[in-house]
């Protein structure tokens, strides 16, 4: 098939993406719709022919209804010409470091006819809900964050950071996830693929290995993210006046907003040509699969580490919060620290200006503040929620953070609790119980990372025997062929 | 959406300088302007069909769309299949269109169709629909057309005895009795042709609403509803629910399926098989009352 792509870098409001316009690309990856009811409807997400994902929206009348999501196959069974251009795609940008627009191009080709939006995202390996992504989608149940559109959010944008599995779990390599860890130890980039399936959540294409490895090593974990751009934005300015109909101003996807006016005549069009929900030439022999499928549950193992590390990653409510802010400066934090909500800006004539930071509640400007640094900045989200549990007159949100901090295992965080358990001895303090539960977490998790220590380096010496005990048959055999030869040998 | 795979369609009307574009968004490009308008289809309050043009409204925005513009006949029924799947989803839009065989895609829904459904391809032959037509417009036709030859012969009768007649002649009376039985004979020819005629420019006129009719048709009958649709556009996702429609005739060519007294299902019996003729009658009676 004659395929024609037109990429374009692009920045709005700081965002860097590129739009790519597929013409008759080859279909190979996207969603299907696979049926409508009256209220639900019924997609899949595919790559090939296998369908992957399917996603139930229980109700199509209701844009905040949660959908029903499971994983049904996995593209292991795909031919190996799809994972070679995925894997291109995510070594060119990864490890060669080449633009995003030609990075892109192995992956674009598979999709279908339509705009698209392409950029580089930090994504979590997890539900939404703190549990690790790779085998937790194996029954239909309802996922939080996968509706249509977020009360809290509106038209504001965020990058569907939430990963969707699409290779099973009993693909899972343990040795292939460590030489993944030792190699990021030693300072190599890994990333993946996603594409964008619904709500906060894409599909990871690639990378399924390498987003384990990296939350073992606490490492941020990049995609090269491409989601369609398939929807608009109304002008708000006009939106509840009566005698005007509002207008449509912008093309949508969740991560960036595209105003019309800075896209070409042919550009629109394209967007306006192309349907939501065509099928692809693989329908045909995707559906009769879409029924046949069986429960992909494995019983594989993934290391405790990783269940214990997905836990600590932002959940759904915290990307819903922190997709309001654009940015949190020192000085903001530092106000909010010392109990403010309002912090002074000086203008350009010299005048001294106070300015709400978030909300004039200083409790809900905590919350989403709290939740923003943790999905966009971990450090300082740390730095920040220690701070606060110092001020002894921020008590009310004392708790609230405390119980944040409970679930990260991390050196700063312990040495803090371990501070506020000693001075219980002599005076107990709201986050008291906290830090005695944080104790026994922190002791459960050294025997952990112990027991992993020792499982990686058992694991590791039976490697080192075994690869000796071939090196060494490899040997004799040589010898021996090298006797034989000289026995065949007319000298 | 119903409909919701076919492909967008770009419609230029070089006369206005405008260009409509009717696809998941229904948008009008200006040549003077840059950025073209474009509508959800929620945002649309009525849609009309004519025989000439598709008319929309928004607000105070108002669009006609010629149907001259779009020559080839199958793109018609794309625009057309578009648009009234964005209607379906869309209750709210007052749609309003001319006469029509086959049935309106407002009233459709996405549905899987069951593997086990009554399946047919073909096209609509004109002389089901007439007769069906004249059935339809006079349900007692036959009778009517007995009962008015019978009175023209009996006035022929009438009237040849007080103009010339002596009934004491026998002969006479054989001759006046055979003139009459000929003169109702041609009363109910001449009935008879001039119903057909009616039906026939009823036809005609359907047929310029219409171009489907001249285009291969799918019919589907299943537990969950049924479906007649162009076979180029129809994919087997959408149907319109029993529930929907409230009771069916049956004629000597077709099964007609009603909704408000409009017939909106014509489905030819010559596309299935002779012996399951009863069986689908009975299908269809198990799930609407039959008149």
């Amino acid at each position: 098939m004659n395929h024609n792509i037109i990429t374009t870098p692009m920045n709005i409001n700081g965002r860097e993406f590129v739009l790519a316009e597929v013409t008759r690309g080859m279909g190979h990856i996207g969603v299907l719709r696979y049926s409508t009811d009256a209220y639900t409807a019924t997609d899949f997400f595919y790559i090939e022919n296998e369908p992957i994902i399917k996603i139930v929206n229980p109700n199509t009348s209701d844009k905040h209804a949660e959908k029903y999501i499971m994983q049904v196959s996995g593209s292991e069974k795909c031919s190996e010409a799809i994972d070679v251009r995925l894997n291109a795609s995510a070594e060119n940008l990864f490890r060669y470091n080449q633009d995003l627009a030609r990075s892109a191009m192995p992956v674009l080709e598979l999709l279908n006819t339509g705009l698209y939006v392409v950029h580089e995202a930090q994504m979590h390996p997890a539900d939404g809900s703190g549990n690790f992504f790779w085998n937790n989608y194996c029954v239909k149940k309802a996922i939080s964050g996968t509706s249509e559109t977020h009360a809290s959010i509106g038209d504001a944008n965020f990058s569907p950071c939430f990963l969707m599995p699409t290779i099973t779990a009993s693909s899972f390599q343990i040795k292939k996830m460590y030489d993944i860890a030792d190699k990021i130890k030693s300072g190599r980039q890994f990333g993946g693929v996603a594409y964008h399936v619904t709500g906060m959540y894409s599909a990871l294409l690639k990378g399924h290995h390498e987003a384990t490895a990296a939350l073992m090593e606490n490492v941020d974990f990049k995609c090269l993210v491409i989601e369609p751009l398939s929807d608009v934005v109304y002008d708000s300015s006009e939106q509840g006046q009566s005698n005007i109909e509002p207008k449509i101003v912008a093309l949508s996807c969740p991560y960036v907003n595209i105003p019309l006016e800075g896209l070409s005549e042919k550009t629109i069009e394209r967007f306006l040509l192309t349907r939501k929900h065509i099928k692809p030439n693989a329908f045909a022999e995707i559906k009769p699969k879409t029924t046949k499928y069986v429960r992909i549950m494995s019983k594989r193992a993934f290391p405790g580490l990783v269940y214990e590390k997905a836990a600590q990653l932002p959940d759904c409510a915290a990307v819903e919060a922190s997709s309001g802010i654009d940015y949190i400066t020192e000085e903001q934090l530092d106000a909010l620290s010392a109990g403010e909500v309002k912090y002074t800006v000086i203008d350009e004539e010299g005048n001294e200006e106070s300015k709400t930071i978030v909300s004039s509640n200083y409790y809900s400007s905590i919350v989403t503040v709290a939740n923003y640094l943790q999905v966009n900045s971990f450090n300082r989200f740390l730095t920040f929620a220690i701070s606060l549990l110092k001020n002894d007159e921020l008590t009310s949100v004392h708790k609230f953070i405390a119980e944040r901090l409970l679930g990260i295992m991390n050196p700063t965080v312990h040495e803090y609790f371990e501070e506020v358990s000693n001075r219980a001895e002599q005076k107990e303090g709201i986050i008291t119980d906290t830090a005695g539960r944080y104790r026994v977490l922190w002791a459960e998790h050294l025997q952990r990372q112990q027991n992993e220590d020792e499982s990686y380096q058992i694991k590791q010496r039976k490697n080192t025997q075994n690869m000796q005990a071939i090196t060494e048959a490899k040997g004799i055999a040589s010898l021996e062929a090298a006797v034989k030869n000289m026995g065949d040998s007319p000298y | 959406m119903s409909f919701e795979s076919l492909s967008g369609v770009k419609i230029n009307d070089s006369e206005t300088k405008r260009a409509f574009i009717i696809a998941d968004f229904f948008s009008v490009c200006e040549s003077d302007e840059g950025v073209p308008r474009i509508y959800k289809w929620s945002d649309f309050q009525s849609v009309t069909e004519t025989r000439d043009f598709f008319s929309l409204k928004s607000g105070a925005d108002e669009f006609e769309i010629q149907k001259s513009l779009i020559r080839d006949p199958a793109v018609l029924i794309r625009v057309r299949a578009i648009i009234e799947g964005a209607i379906a989803d869309n209750p709210n839009i007052d749609y309003k269109h001319g006469k029509r065989i086959l049935p309106p895609k407002t009233l459709c829904s996405g549905c899987e169709i069951p593997t086990e459904a009554y399946v047919a391809t073909g096209a609509y032959m004109e002389r089901e629909i007439n007769n069906s037509n004249i059935t339809l417009h006079n349900p007692g036709f036959d009778k009517l057309i007995w009962v008015f030859a019978v009175f023209a012969a009996i006035l022929v009768l009438a009237l040849q005895f007080i103009f010339w007649g002596d009934i004491t002649d026998i002969s006479n009376l054989l001759v006046y009795t055979v003139i009459s039985v000929f003169a109702g004979g041609i009363a109910g020819m001449t009935a008879y042709l001039f119903c057909a005629y009616g039906a026939k420019t009823l036809y005609g006129r359907i047929l310029k609403d219409d171009p489907a009719l001249l285009e291969d048709i799918t019919f589907v009958i299943c537990d969950k509803g049924f479906m007649a649709a162009e076979t180029e556009v129809y994919d087997y996702s959408d149907i319109i629910r029993w529930n929907q429609v409230e009771y069916f005739i049956e004629t000597k060519h077709v099964y007609i399926v009603f909704n408000k007294n409009k017939a909106v299902f014509w489905l030819p019996k010559r596309l299935f098989p002779k012996d399951i003729h009863k069986e689908l009658g009975d299908f269809i009676a198990d799930r609407l009352l039959q008149k």
